[in-house]
């Protein structure tokens, strides 16, 4: 990978993990709503921005980050397996992301219910928030980001073989 | 550079295994897991428009 690409998908790789954090803070004022208001009128539009941000902006910008990431691990010295904390950076990147697609599913569930003009306040006060799953997402993401930037030393004992060989 | 395993990646296993230890205990307890375990209601009601009485 040459240096301007190389600077180009690390720009675009930091662009869209910071985003995707700052997206998830925003997704949480929501769910905060949703977890504690009683107000049926204040709900409804709750559900539906929640749905929204997810699907419109988290998602993109979790798996743009997923990408980005493997790409600017195999075009550089990092490499993808040699060490430890990009190892740990991709399996939790991994499976918040499988968590959050399994997620959307359920947040679009909830959102067709508070839309519907005919449900009742009753029922719009019955649905669940995703607090638990959205604060524990953050704090995984704030977890990959410390890595990313401390980059804490450990090889793997694949990285011990190529830079022995090397 | 020494071969073993550095501390920090043995914290972060260690988490793992408790983390993923306490969800299957969840599981063996038969709680259910997911966002109904948070609403009040323990899941997402069936929908059905309300019944309207006429006058």
């Amino acid at each position: 990978m040459t240096p301007g690409l190389r600077k180009l998908v690390l720009a675009v790789h930091l662009t869209v993990s910071v985003g995707w954090i700052g997206a998830v803070a925003a997704y949480i004022a929501f769910d905060i709503v949703a977890a504690t208001g009683q107000d049926a009128e204040a709900l409804r539009p709750a559900y539906l921005a929640m749905e929204r941000i997810a699907r419109s902006v988290i998602v993109p910008l979790a798996v743009a980050s997923l990408v980005t990431g493997i790409v600017i691990s195999l075009g550089t010295r990092w490499g993808l397996f040699r060490h430890y904390w990009v190892v740990i950076s991709l399996l939790l990147t991994i499976f918040v992301t499988a968590v959050l697609l399994r997620e959307v599913q359920l947040i679009a569930t909830y959102a067709d219910i508070a839309a519907d003009p005919s449900a009742s306040g009753d029922h719009i006060r019955a649905l669940p928030s995703t607090l638990l799953h959205s604060i524990g997402g953050a704090v995984l993401l704030l977890v990959i980001l410390v890595l990313n930037i401390y980059k804490p030393r450990g090889l793997t004992r694949y990285g011990r073989r190529r830079e022995a060989g090397e | 550079m020494s071969a073993a395993m550095p501390r920090w990646v043995k914290v972060f296993i260690v988490i793992g295994i408790v983390l993923v230890l306490g969800f299957v205990v969840t599981l063996i307890a038969g709680v259910e897991h997911g966002p109904g375990m948070h609403g009040p209601s323990g899941g997402p009601p069936d929908h059905a428009p309300p019944v309207e009485h006429g006058p």
